[in-house]
């Protein structure tokens, strides 16, 4: 037995799967009328996860070789994920107390310096000028033409 | 007749052309970017769509569609990446022929062939859509619930990979979709408190968190420069205006091309991405010269272009005609359908027949507009390949988070959206599809209807699923099409290993 990525994944689909399963019999309710009830196709959903996750396992684990996964990304790259995604979490959070002008404008400016190698003084004036305009116009076009709503 | 009328009728609108050329446009330049995809490019229009009539919406997408899927062809031939994975067999003789100074000649073909792939995919969807729906009509129940079987055995199957993988897959997207009221008794279902998720997971939030999020992480992470070669800046208009003799000189080419590419487009899970490999095996295998193919012959691009834009009208076969999407791309076009109150199937042509003919009319007229952008604008275009995505990534991450929450105006959503970008991110990281997870949320509703009003009208019986011959027969071809997935996919890991050897 050689576990590798998938067979751990397969693992936490299994046990996904089975929690799923507890929560849907214990929470879900049939009504008499309905022949099926409206808990069968969860339940058949979740004790998919649970069967073709196990025999996913038991295929990775004793099958052999190992599947051809994407290519591995460098620190820098992790860093540059890392700092996009905690950037949009924070912007979800800053939307609704800042509104939409001076957060979206800041989470553009973020991910143009997350993006730029080298930060000169040129670049960065450009990328904040270029922040404020795009989010002026798709304000402009989202709240004067679509009518939406915006924070 | 009134078919034709109603067609041309649609076609001419202002605004429908006006859209038309747009979305073509936009869609060319998505799909000439490498990291910027076909899914993305539809994905982040579909908002707008909520501020379009019906026609007006299916026909700005379907020119994003056209556009993106051929779009890929110019960076394939300019540097050695497809834009798109339909354009992978592309860059086998495309790039070769660029090098040796043939630019504009490798472009030229690309675009003519697209144009032509496309526009005899459409011939057969005006021809052979109608019939389907009309027979489909017939379809009970039961019939339903094992076409969805079908669809999703076919996906599961034909998608290549670990076959475990995609059936997870399946089983996470027909989870997802059970979110919320029960359709049938509106009981609450997997709602874990959340009243926000009594309405289910909104389809907009949906489909940008699992396909967009996922390449912005990953296109984010890994910015590279193009260098585009020089000698493409030197290329002249006229250089590409089609010459029709090709269509005689490689008719064979041309027709065997256009036909895997039409059946493929047509079944579920396959699309562009493996027509055009096999369209270039296929095509290499019954030419004069296949000693040649690999260092810039005119059958290569021929093979590759025209396959995987015939694959767009075979795809809106099933799309227009069952309402059963066959790629991820006709998965969003469907959702952006439903987003506006109307489901594909059979009745479509009844109670939409508008939406029909736009959808035929824009394929005609969007492959036209491709013809001419792409002649008129190839300089814009080489240009775009130039440009930074570092420009262009923060808009279009704020463009999906605007996309989440148009929907209902709720930060909720975008939460919901972020949180299905980490998974989805996670997902494909570890080797796993997002296709049949896509796939079988969107058809659940139809699935799950299907069987459970079956079985009420059957008294509790499943033996209706074999006994009826039509959904008999789609159960069988669940089955043909996992063992037929199994021996393709074979059959062409084969032929790849034969070629690096």
């Amino acid at each position: 037995m050689q576990l590798n990525k998938s067979s751990w994944v397969a693992l936490g689909t299994v046990a996904c799967g089975g929690l799923a399963l507890y929560y849907i019999l214990n929470y879900i309710e049939d009504l008499p009328f309905d022949a099926l009830g409206a808990s069968f196709f969860p339940k058949l959903a979740a004790s998919g996860l649970v069967i073709f996750g196990a025999i996913l396992f038991v295929t990775s684990a004793w099958g052999g070789k190992s599947e051809k996964t994407d290519a591995g990304y460098t620190f820098t790259e992790w860093m540059k994920i890392v700092l996009f995604l905690v950037s949009l979490f924070l912007y979800v959070f800053v939307l609704p107390l800042v509104g939409f002008l001076v957060s979206t404008t800041l989470l553009m400016f973020v991910i143009f310096l997350i993006l730029t190698d080298r930060w000169k003084p040129f670049n960065i004036g450009g990328a904040l000028v270029a922040s404020i305009l795009c989010t002026f116009f798709l304000w402009f076009v989202f709240t004067k033409q679509f009518d939406l709503i915006l924070p | 007749m009134d078919m034709i009328g109603q067609v041309v009728a649609n076609a001419f609108k202002p605004l429908s052309l006006l859209l038309l050329f747009v979305g073509v446009w936009g869609g060319m330049i998505f799909g000439a970017i490498p990291g910027l995809t076909a899914v993305m490019a539809i994905t982040i229009a579909l908002p707008f769509t909520f501020f379009l009539p019906p026609v007006e919406s299916i026909t700005l997408l379907v020119g994003i569609y056209i556009g993106s899927i051929s779009g890929g062809f110019i960076s394939a031939s300019l540097i050695n990446m497809p834009g798109t994975p339909s354009s992978v067999a592309t860059t086998f003789d495309a790039y070769p022929m660029a090098q040796k100074g043939k630019a504009g000649e490798a472009l030229r073909l690309g675009l003519f062939s697209s144009v032509a792939g496309g526009l005899a995919g459409t011939i057969v969807l005006i021809g052979v859509a109608p019939f389907i729906a009309w027979q489909a009509l017939k379809l009970g129940p039961f019939e339903y619930f094992s076409l969805g079987m079908f669809t999703y055995f076919c996906v599961c199957g034909l998608l290549g990979g670990n076959f475990w993988k995609n059936m997870i897959g399946i089983c996470i997207g027909l989870f997802l979709a059970c979110i919320g009221a029960d359709n049938i008794t509106s009981v609450s279902r997997l709602t874990f408190g959340f009243a926000e998720l009594q309405g289910g997971i909104a389809l907009l939030p949906f489909m940008i968190g699992l396909f967009v999020i996922p390449q912005l992480i990953d296109d984010i992470s890994r910015e590279t420069a193009v260098i585009v070669p020089i000698e493409a800046n030197k290329i002249r208009i006229r250089e590409l205006f089609p010459r029709l003799g090709v269509l005689v000189r490689y008719k064979m080419a041309y027709f065997a091309s256009y036909m895997i590419g039409l059946v493929i487009g047509i079944l579920p899970g396959i699309g562009g991405t493996t027509a055009n490999v096999i369209s270039y095996q296929v095509v290499k295998s019954i030419s004069k010269h296949p000693e040649k193919f690999g260092t810039g012959i005119d059958e290569g691009i021929i093979a590759s272009e025209t396959a995987n834009n015939a694959s767009v009208g075979g795809a809106f076969v099933p799309f227009l005609a069952l309402g059963i999407p066959g790629d991820a791309i006709t998965a969003i076009l469907l959702g952006a359908l439903m987003i506006q109150g109307i489901q594909p199937g059979p009745l479509l042509f009844q109670n939409n027949a508008d939406l029909v003919y736009a959808v035929f009319a824009a394929n005609i007229l969007g492959n036209i507009a491709m013809l001419i952008i792409g002649i008129f604008m190839i300089k814009f275009f080489i240009r775009v390949l130039s440009f930074p995505k570092k420009y262009l990534l923060p808009l279009i991450t704020v463009f999906c988070i605007l996309g989440a929450f148009s929907g209902n105006n709720r930060i909720f959503d975008v939460v919901v959206m972020l949180l299905l970008g980490l998974f989805g991110f996670f997902w494909k990281k570890q080797g796993f599809p997002l296709l049949p997870i896509l796939i079988a949320y969107i058809l659940e509703p139809i699935v799950e209807k299907g069987l459970r009003e079956g079985v009420s009208m059957s008294g509790g019986s499943f033996m209706p699923l074999i006994t009826r011959p039509i959904s008999l027969t789609f159960l069988i071809l669940s089955g043909v099409a996992v063992v037929a997935g199994f021996f393709l996919h074979r059959s062409l890991q084969g032929r790849g290993n034969n070629a690096k050897a």
